[in-house]
């Protein structure tokens, strides 16, 4: 879960809106981009439509200037003019056409004189008919129209000609509007073209063929082969009788490129989305889990540990920020390292005796309820033995203070090596020492007997003297009765033994029993 | 003499010699002059055989514009070339036509006649006939036998072919009938002699003249005819048995330069314009020179 307000969150925020704009438009365009393609197909068909009747009209023009061509081609011209005056053999007119004009892209030509008489294309006798019933052999001026004839719809252009102010005739040149040309056509315009005469598809460019199919338009759409078209008549002549060129687009076909558009589309917004994720993903990585390291190093510092921060590179302003923020912690470390060291010493110094290195008393207080609690825990006993070395202030008094010193610490010295490494051994003041040991009374005095004899035996010397020494010895147990009391009970009790053991005559050990009190 | 003064004289003439022969050499490497002529298309296929010998002989480069009368050449353009001539830009002429005195007076031309060229009567190879009578050639061309069988042919209808090529000159077709106007009205009038030959081959009725130097290629079935029995040749120029045939000239203007002056002599006189003429039935108009 990301908190809010947070960057991670902010970024995951913008992204996500970022994601969701991408895809609103992507499904605003699907929904929009079919209509619209459609509605712009409809003026598209109807400019293309136009584009096909002026390259119809320039077809037509060219045939023009191709029968003018042979008009105005007096060789030519002149070999009609003895052929049609001398009825001399036309093959020489025939040979001569050939290698003058045998190489224009025209479909059939027809060259009649005045008497309707064919010199050239005398087996086109329906483009013969055709000029003869139009009265264009006797005419004066040029024609184009549209005729449908043996090769089907044409686009036909004629010439009147002459020789020397002579009229000769006429000449006709055609040019087919056949597959081929439907070809051409379709390749410029982009559409498809079908052909119609009463009804009935007589040539078309569509793949699937249609020929001899019902082709009834209604509010400008047709449908063949099962395939729905949108369609425009392209205007050939004002003769009904005429086959009917119709331009149409395939609904299909502009769906498929919309499709691929849309696939396209799709894909690019998927990468885009992707590209987000990655951005995301990427910023996620360089900003915000350094930011988070960051965070939580922080909420560790204020929760007063100071964990080790490994430096990084220092490129961005992060890293910088992290490695200033190590430093700090590092320093704060070290600080607090020294300060523990000094409170160390200071509890150390509070707690010891300079002289020994054996616990004071403030220790004794403050370990007892410790040791107490646990012993009690563990069902065990706790033994105090107060030991005072017996005559030392005579010791003092005859040796002085430092000869005094270095016998406190010899007889510390045989105290620790007659107890045991659990034993706490404290300086209570003086030439006063108290152990405390884990057992019960008879362990004590064992333990309180063997300093005793230790220390009888081992006398303090130096150089210049030996001095023999004894001591005293309180044993008290503590009680389960005793309670949070146990101490000061214990201490009254083991200075009542001290105070006996004193009393008896020295270097003794004394255990105080409850119910005989003294032993 | 001694030694020494031996020794340098030698060394003297040795030097003039390589001074003199550097000098010559450099002579014989100046660029030959070209001469440029342009004209009608029969001249030029006379001067165009004998180009390399009078390029040769009279060490000039000669440039001859004229191959065929359908690219604008032309008695006309050969007028114009000549009146080009200058220092340095030698031109000349070459017609087949005779020109009227005011013609050569207006345009201070200079007239150089080279030979007489037959006219051939040319007719389709398909038509039986060999031989036509001199007035009914005539007879033909006016349009007053207008069909084959007239003149012992197949029933057809004659066509003629006319170029009417420079129709103020005397000569030429003029030899056949005198004026354009005399000629039948219904023929077919082309512009360069290749048309006069492709008409006559394209129509098996056809008939017409072309120049005794026309190469006929091998696609053009065209045949000549004799005239009244008489064949188109040198002989029958010089005896003046046949009746048809141009005039072939070299024409110049102004001052002419030695090369021009001499290749023009050796056309008129050299024996290798003679052996040409001889190849294509030309009666030359220059006697030879020993």
């Amino acid at each position: 879960m990301i908190a809010p307000r947070t960057y991670r969150f902010r970024l995951v925020f913008y992204i996500g809106v970022l994601l969701l704009f991408l895809v609103t438009a992507l499904v605003l365009t699907y929904h929009s981009s079919n209509a619209l393609v459609l509605k712009e197909a409809e003026n598209n068909a109807a400019r293309l439509a136009q584009q096909i009747e002026g390259h119809l009209k320039i077809e037509a023009r060219d045939l023009a200037e191709r029968a003018k061509m042979m008009r105005d081609n007096t060789g030519f011209t002149g070999y009609l003019y003895i052929a049609i005056t001398l009825g001399t053999d036309p093959g020489a007119m025939r040979e001569l056409y050939q290698r003058q004009f045998g190489w224009l892209q025209i479909n059939r030509s027809v060259i009649l004189s005045r008497s309707g008489r064919a010199l050239i294309g005398a087996e086109h006798a329906d483009l013969r008919a055709a000029l003869i019933q139009r009265g264009l052999v006797k005419g004066a001026e040029e024609h184009q129209f549209y005729h449908e004839g043996q090769r089907g719809l044409e686009i036909v252009a004629t010439s009147p000609i002459s020789y020397r102010s002579q009229s000769l005739g006429v000449i006709a040149v055609t040019r087919t509007i056949d597959a081929a040309w439907m070809k051409v056509a379709r390749q410029m315009s982009g559409g498809q073209l079908f052909l119609v005469k009463d009804g009935r598809i007589v040539l078309n460019t569509t793949a699937e063929g249609g020929a001899g199919q019902d082709f009834k338009p209604s509010s400008d759409r047709v449908v063949v082969d099962g395939e729905s078209y949108l369609v425009r008549r392209v205007t050939i002549g004002g003769d009904a009788q005429l086959p009917q060129l119709w331009f149409a687009l395939s609904q299909q076909e502009l769906t498929a490129h919309l499709h691929m558009q849309r696939t396209r589309m799709l894909m690019l917004v998927l990468a885009g989305c992707l590209g987000g994720l990655i951005i995301g993903f990427m910023m996620l990585r360089n900003f915000n889990a350094p930011l988070s390291r960051l965070v939580k190093l922080t909420e560790e510092v204020g929760a007063g540990r100071l964990p080790e921060i490994p430096r990084g590179p220092s490129h961005d302003e992060i890293g910088y920020l992290t490695n200033r923020f190590s430093e700090m912690v590092t320093r704060l470390r070290e600080q607090q390292d020294e300060v523990k060291r000094a409170q160390t010493q200071l509890e150390h110094e509070a707690t010891t005796d300079s002289l020994t290195g054996f616990y004071n008393r403030r220790y004794l207080y403050n370990i007892f309820p410790k040791l107490w609690s646990e012993a009690m825990r563990n069902n065990k006993n706790q033994t105090l033995i107060i030991v005072d070395i017996d005559h030392f202030k005579k010791v003092n008094d005859r040796y002085g203070h430092q000869v005094g010193d270095r016998v406190l610490l010899h007889f510390a010295r045989v105290l620790r090596d007659n107890c045991r490494v659990s034993d706490f051994l404290f300086r209570l003041g003086g030439e006063e020492f108290l152990v405390l040991t884990s057992g019960d009374n008879e362990g004590g005095m064992h333990v309180a007997e063997k300093i005793r004899v230790a220390l009888e035996r081992d006398a303090y010397s130096d150089d210049e003297r030996s001095v023999p020494l004894t001591a005293s010895f309180g044993v008290a147990q503590a009680n389960t009765s005793d309670g949070v009391d146990g101490l000061s009970r214990m201490l009254q009790r083991a200075d009542q033994a001290l105070y006996a053991a004193k009393n008896g005559g020295r270097n003794r050990v004394v255990v105080w029993y409850p119910k005989r009190e003294i032993a | 003499m001694s030694n020494v003064r031996l020794y340098w004289l030698s060394r003297f003439a040795g030097a003039c010699f390589v001074i003199l022969s550097a000098i010559a050499g450099a002579a014989e490497k100046a660029p030959a002059p070209t001469v440029t002529g342009a004209g009608e298309h029969f001249t030029w296929v006379l001067l165009d055989e004998i180009r390399p010998q009078l390029e040769r002989d009279q060490r000039l480069k000669l440039s001859l514009l004229g191959k065929d009368s359908m690219l604008g050449h032309g008695c006309n353009v050969g007028i114009k070339k000549a009146r080009e001539n200058r220092a340095g830009n030698e031109t000349f002429g070459f017609i087949c036509c005779p020109l009227a005195k005011e013609e050569v007076e207006a345009n201070g031309l200079t007239v150089h006649p080279i030979a007489l060229e037959p006219l051939l009567i040319i007719v389709n190879k398909s038509n039986p006939v060999q031989d036509i009578p001199i007035e009914k050639v005539r007879a033909i061309f006016r349009g007053e036998i207008r069909n084959w069988k007239e003149v012992g042919g197949e029933d057809r209808p004659i066509v003629v072919v006319l170029r009417p090529h420079c129709p103020q000159r005397p000569g030429h077709w003029k030899t056949i009938v005198p004026t354009l106007e005399q000629f039948r009205k219904d023929r077919i009038e082309v512009k360069a002699e290749v048309e006069v030959v492709q008409g006559v081959s394209d129509f098996a009725e056809g008939i017409g003249n072309i120049g005794s130097t026309w190469k006929f290629e091998p696609s053009q079935h065209v045949k000549a005819v004799t005239v009244s029995g008489v064949a188109p040749t040198a002989e029958n120029l010089r005896s003046k048995r046949y009746p048809f045939y141009q005039e072939q000239s070299i024409v110049t203007h102004g001052e002419l330069s030695a090369p021009l002056a001499n290749m023009i002599r050796e056309v008129q006189t050299g024996q290798d314009f003679r052996a040409v003429a001889k190849k294509y039935e030309l009666l030359p108009l220059t006697p030879t020179t020993p």
